[in-house]
């Protein structure tokens, strides 16, 4: 009795405590967990990894094996040890890729070979490791897409046209296509409304916003490109540059006339308030000067 | 009669000798000698150079329109400004067409010092010179506590840039505000005239002089720094111009700054690389400036510590410094 109602206890804690570290962990897909590398793990490559690690993950996690990752909490961990090392490929690549605070989402930020790339370099500490084998690419069978883009002055609206190969080579409109519309901007591209389905014609219509800035003549320079995350089709995004922006020349902020401002640009008032005072202060010691003059003629003719 | 009078008249005419016509009219003549002999010294140094300037060989040059002129050899100057004299005239002129702002989402920061660390970096500062500072604020006593990066504001009206008495720090078009510390005297006004605090001082040897002793000045990153001048924030201005994101923007691990341009009304996070409308940013979030009842009009903006997703205790263990 007391021994089976041990084992229960335990059992139970053994589930309850289970639960709650599975809460804090960061659990990976299985499916995710059985992505190996499309490629061999090459010296180059390590090399190459290298780098993008030193950029991007070393501020936190440190140089590997020398244990001296950022404080931060949860612990970044040493990548070189024992705990990031058992890990499979696809989870760490998962884990890359989509970060979970405080470890940023690298999905933009690192392209997928560098990703990769980083993978091999941080096995390249552990010479216990074999690299399962990349497994064939499959010839690609997924649909071919291209966007065309048009801008429709009646209807005020930025039209995409979508259309496909087939494998006998013709062309045709590709529906339920879903397609992003961005400008682009200095540091990267902003998107222009939500993201559209291209109708049986294969057309997506996006409305651009009446109050976007665009350059001093109002060009934007617009990118339309198919939303496909898993790269499952072969797409090629289409870019123009429409005269549709709310034209933006502002000045410089040094033109106008300030008070900070060089010389050049002081205000009227200041430089009038100046002028003047030097010519008041000038008057009166040429006065006072004259008249000294004049009192001293006085007095030699007295 | 005259010579009578004098000898007659000895002792009053030692008093009186400065005010007499004659004395009068040697002064004057005395001057006016010396305004001639200065002005031929001028005139005959205006010949020399005029002279100088026309005694030196011709060239045939083709003009940008495919015109032949031919210009003395002494008029001609490179039109290509190089190396120091070119980051210089750039550095003065800014970006065209762009008005820089900063966008600081302090419901995201947890003091994880990777913004001051880049920063320091990258201008050479010392660990206890910050360009941008994280500061823990608390702005009441039962309110949530938070950490709020804080850098230099760039404002439009700049009272550092109004009291500068030798335009060694200035606003430039693209709206950022730099120093040129080869002008700068140290003579600190412009720390004491800005409300941010945002300044600091070279008090001692800069970190390094030594290694980075003839290197070229550069005034859109402020290195190398001097003994004696003033430093702060430089919107990372050497980065803008290849089209990358500040430093301190870059390295943030948390999502915390938005940076971009006004004129686009577009920000771009720096962790994310999300890019977003500045002024839907602002809106939908309560967007606000530190002390805007000063008019001081900064470019950074801030956005309220709201749904802090951690406490502030884990911060204070995350400063690797103490200062």
């Amino acid at each position: 009795m007391g021994f089976k109602k041990q084992v229960f206890l335990l059992l139970l804690l053994s589930v309850v405590t289970g639960t709650r570290v599975s809460a804090q962990t960061w659990v990976v897909p299985d499916d995710q967990k059985a992505v190996v590398a499309p490629m061999k793990f090459t010296p180059d490559m390590q090399k190459q990894g290298e780098q993008v690690y030193l950029k991007n993950c070393q501020s936190c996690h440190g140089l590997p094996g020398k244990d001296n990752w950022a404080k931060l909490t949860p612990p970044p961990g040493d990548l070189a040890k024992e705990k990031a090392q058992k890990q499979t490929d696809g989870e760490i690549f998962y884990r890359i890729t989509t970060g979970k605070i405080p470890m940023p989402e690298f999905r933009n930020i690192i392209p997928e070979d560098d990703r990769w790339a980083v993978i091999a370099f941080l096995r390249s500490f552990n010479p216990k490791y074999v690299q399962p084998a990349p497994k064939a690419l499959a010839a690609f069978t997924g649909r071919s897409v291209t966007l065309e883009m048009q801008y429709s002055d009646p209807m005020k609206k930025i039209v995409v046209t979508a259309h496909e190969k087939l494998k006998d080579n013709s062309n045709v409109p590709a529906a339920g296509i879903e397609v992003l519309l961005s400008v682009k901007r200095y540091f990267g591209s902003l998107q222009v409304g939500e993201m559209r389905t291209t109708n049986a014609r294969g057309e997506a219509t996006f409305e651009f916003p009446a109050d976007l800035p665009g350059n001093n003549t109002g060009n934007v320079d617009l990118t339309a490109r198919v939303n496909d995350p898993k790269s499952q089709m072969k797409t090629t995004p289409a870019t123009g540059t429409f005269a549709i922006g709310v034209p933006t020349d502002r000045p410089g902020l040094t033109e106008t006339r300030a008070w900070w401002s060089t010389r050049g640009n002081a205000p009227i008032w200041l430089l009038l308030t100046y002028t003047l005072s030097v010519i008041i202060v000038w008057g009166i010691i040429i006065y006072i000067v004259s008249s000294i003059l004049k009192i001293k003629k006085l007095s030699t003719h007295g | 009669m005259e010579e009578n009078n004098t000898t007659n008249f000895s002792n009053e005419d030692e008093k009186s000798k400065g005010s007499t016509r004659r004395n009068f009219l040697k002064n004057l003549g005395l001057a006016g000698v010396g305004v001639a002999t200065g002005a031929a010294a001028l005139y005959s140094g205006h010949i020399f150079e005029a002279k100088k300037e026309a005694t030196g060989e011709s060239k045939v040059l083709l003009t940008q329109d495919g015109k032949l002129v031919s210009v003395d050899s002494l008029e001609i100057k490179s039109h290509i400004k190089t190396g120091e004299e070119l980051r210089e005239s750039q550095g003065r002129e800014g970006i065209p067409g762009r008005r820089w702002v900063m966008v600081t989402d302090l419901s995201h920061c947890r003091n994880a010092r990777k913004c001051i660390n880049a920063c320091q970096d990258a201008h050479q500062l010392r660990p206890e010179q910050y360009h941008m500072n994280t500061l823990q604020m608390q702005d009441a006593p039962n309110t949530a506590p938070y950490n709020m990066p804080k850098n230099c504001q760039h404002c439009d009206n700049p009272p550092c840039v109004a009291v500068c008495p030798v335009d060694a720090t200035f606003k430039r078009p693209d709206g950022i505000v730099l120093i040129e510390n080869d002008r700068c005297i140290g003579c600190r006004f412009c720390m004491a005239a800005c409300p941010y605090s945002a300044r600091i001082f070279n008090w001692i040897e800069p970190k390094d002089a030594a290694s980075h002793q003839g290197q070229d000045y550069n005034v859109e990153l402020n290195v190398p720094q001097k003994l004696g001048t003033i430093s702060k924030c430089l919107f990372s201005a050497d980065r803008l111009r290849e089209g990358k994101l500040p430093y301190c923007v870059e390295a943030c691990p948390n999502g915390v700054y938005y940076f971009g341009d006004e004129n686009e009304d577009a920000v771009t996070n720096g962790t994310t690389k999300e890019t977003v409308r500045l002024s839907k940013l602002l809106r939908d979030n309560g967007g606000y400036q530190l002390m805007p009842e000063l008019g001081t009009r900064p470019r950074v903006y801030y956005l309220p510590p709201k749904n802090r997703l951690f406490p502030f205790e884990e911060a204070k263990d995350a400063t690797p410094e103490k200062v």
